[in-house]
């Protein structure tokens, strides 16, 4: 009874390996996920293998005989699901690994971009500038789906005068490469537009493939626009990356390497004005301290020239009072000399009671010269009288 | 005559007043032609300064009604 209502864990994983082995389906199969975490321990390597909705764990005995893949690679593993009993763990037992899809296509792809390479397709000297200031571009995408709605979008933020002309395509599958190019080649000679961008969004490797074509890589090589590429996510290289004239990672990406900021132009066309404004005012303010700083300089010099004159006056007019000096000495002289003069006059002598006296015409100054009863004129100071001599002794 | 060259005539007449050998009636000349030169230029350049005014007050106008 007891026997027959508990099983040992023993029993229980016993049973449930019997089942994964008996299962054929789960045996010798090859599964296809992208590698999380990848770890090797004592020569196995242990990781999971996952895609969208789920995940199984997977043990890969001598992993040293493969190329270890990177977490993210999309793989192929050959092997069989295995009930692990003593861990109580269901894995998958793999015996060999190898890139999925890479393979045959990977191959292709380094063949051709070699091929490229030599026929000169990636030179750096033919690529063609980006312009500076783009009025259209042409896009070369899906009518459907996000890129072309999010090159809009960009677009529109950063300038509403760029346009954006479609030139719808596929871009996977049968034929996809045909359209591309052709898009790529009615751009080329379409005058109305600047450059050209070239857009899918992210993708399997499978997805991707019109873009690692020849067809499509001759289009983008013989193209006489500048040509962005946008394909994939950012870490999705194709072959027209290469050729092209500048890589962009993503489609958003590529408008806003290729579309002007117009506020951003608008701003530094008036920073510039701002700037020239104070260069200006700097100019008038300078020329008119120039202009007024020269009208000072006059001033000062017109003061020394007019204090020199001033100088000058005052030298001729000391000379001036020194012939005055010498006029009044000698108006002085005169004056002393009158002075004497006047003192001298016979009138003023006559007036003190002197008197001359003449004998005939000859002035007597001595008794000897006279005799008794000589007649004498006597001036006087109204007039002159005559005398006679009474002759007295000495 | 253009505002540069009437400057350049007050520069020239600046190093002539300051020759020292000028005399008075030749001095009071230059100073008298360098006032009235200093007026145009000052007047020249005040107007100058007011066509600019204008034209940036213009462009405020365009970009008040471009930027919204």
């Amino acid at each position: 009874m007891l026997n027959n209502t508990y099983l040992s864990v023993t029993q229980i994983n016993s049973y449930i390996k019997a089942i994964f082995d008996a299962e054929v389906m789960l045996q010798n199969i090859c599964v296809f996920g992208e590698v999380s975490s990848y770890n090797v321990s004592g020569g196995n390597a242990y990781f999971n293998l996952k895609d969208e909705s789920g995940m199984i764990p997977c043990v890969l005995f001598g992993a040293n005989k493969f190329d270890a893949p990177k977490i993210g690679d999309m793989v192929l593993v050959s092997g069989s699901m295995n009930y692990y009993a003593k861990g109580g763990r269901l894995s998958f037992n793999a015996y060999s690994i190898m890139p999925y899809g890479r393979g045959l296509l990977y191959e292709k792809f380094l063949k051709l971009k070699a091929e490229l390479e030599e026929r000169g397709y990636f030179d750096i000297e033919r690529k063609k500038p980006i312009p500076d200031y783009v009025k259209r571009i042409g896009v070369v995408s899906s009518d459907t789906g996000a890129v072309i709605h999010d090159i809009i979008n960009v677009t529109t933020r950063r300038n509403d005068c760029v346009d954006i002309v479609l030139y719808p395509v596929k871009v996977q599958g049968v034929g996809a490469e045909q359209e591309i190019s052709a898009g790529i080649d009615f751009f080329s000679n379409y005058d109305k537009v600047d450059v050209i961008i070239v857009a899918r969004g992210g993708g399997s490797l499978e997805d991707l493939e019109p873009f690692n074509s020849e067809v499509v890589a001759n289009a983008v090589f013989r193209c006489k626009k500048p040509l962005v590429s946008a394909v994939g996510h950012e870490t999705d290289f194709t072959i027209i990356d290469f050729v092209a004239d500048l890589r962009a990672p993503t489609p958003s990406a590529a408008a806003e390497l290729v579309v002007w900021d117009k506020a951003l132009k608008v701003e530094k066309v008036y920073s510039e004005m701002h700037k020239i404004d104070n260069k200006f005012n700097l100019c008038i303010v300078n020329n008119t301290n120039k202009v007024l700083g020269l009208v000072e300089g006059y001033e000062r010099d017109v003061l020394r020239l007019l204090d020199k004159f001033k100088a000058k006056i005052e030298v001729s007019t000391l000379k001036l009072q020194n012939i005055d000096n010498l006029i009044n000495n000698k108006i002085n002289a005169v004056d002393r000399l009158d002075f004497n003069i006047r003192k001298l006059n016979p009138q003023n002598i006559a007036k003190m009671g002197y008197s001359k006296i003449l004998k005939g015409s000859s002035v007597v100054v001595s008794i000897n010269d006279l005799n008794n009863d000589d007649v004498v004129g006597l001036s006087l100071i109204d007039g002159t009288i005559k005398a006679k001599v009474c002759k007295e002794k000495k | 005559m253009k505002l540069e060259e009437k400057i350049v005539r007050m520069e020239e007449i600046s190093s002539l007043l300051e020759n020292p050998n000028l005399n008075i009636d030749e001095g009071v000349k230059l100073y008298e032609e360098g006032v009235v030169l200093a007026k145009d230029c000052l007047t020249q350049l005040q107007e100058v300064k007011g066509k600019i005014n204008i034209i940036k007050k213009d462009l405020e106008v365009y970009k008040e009604e471009t930027m919204e």
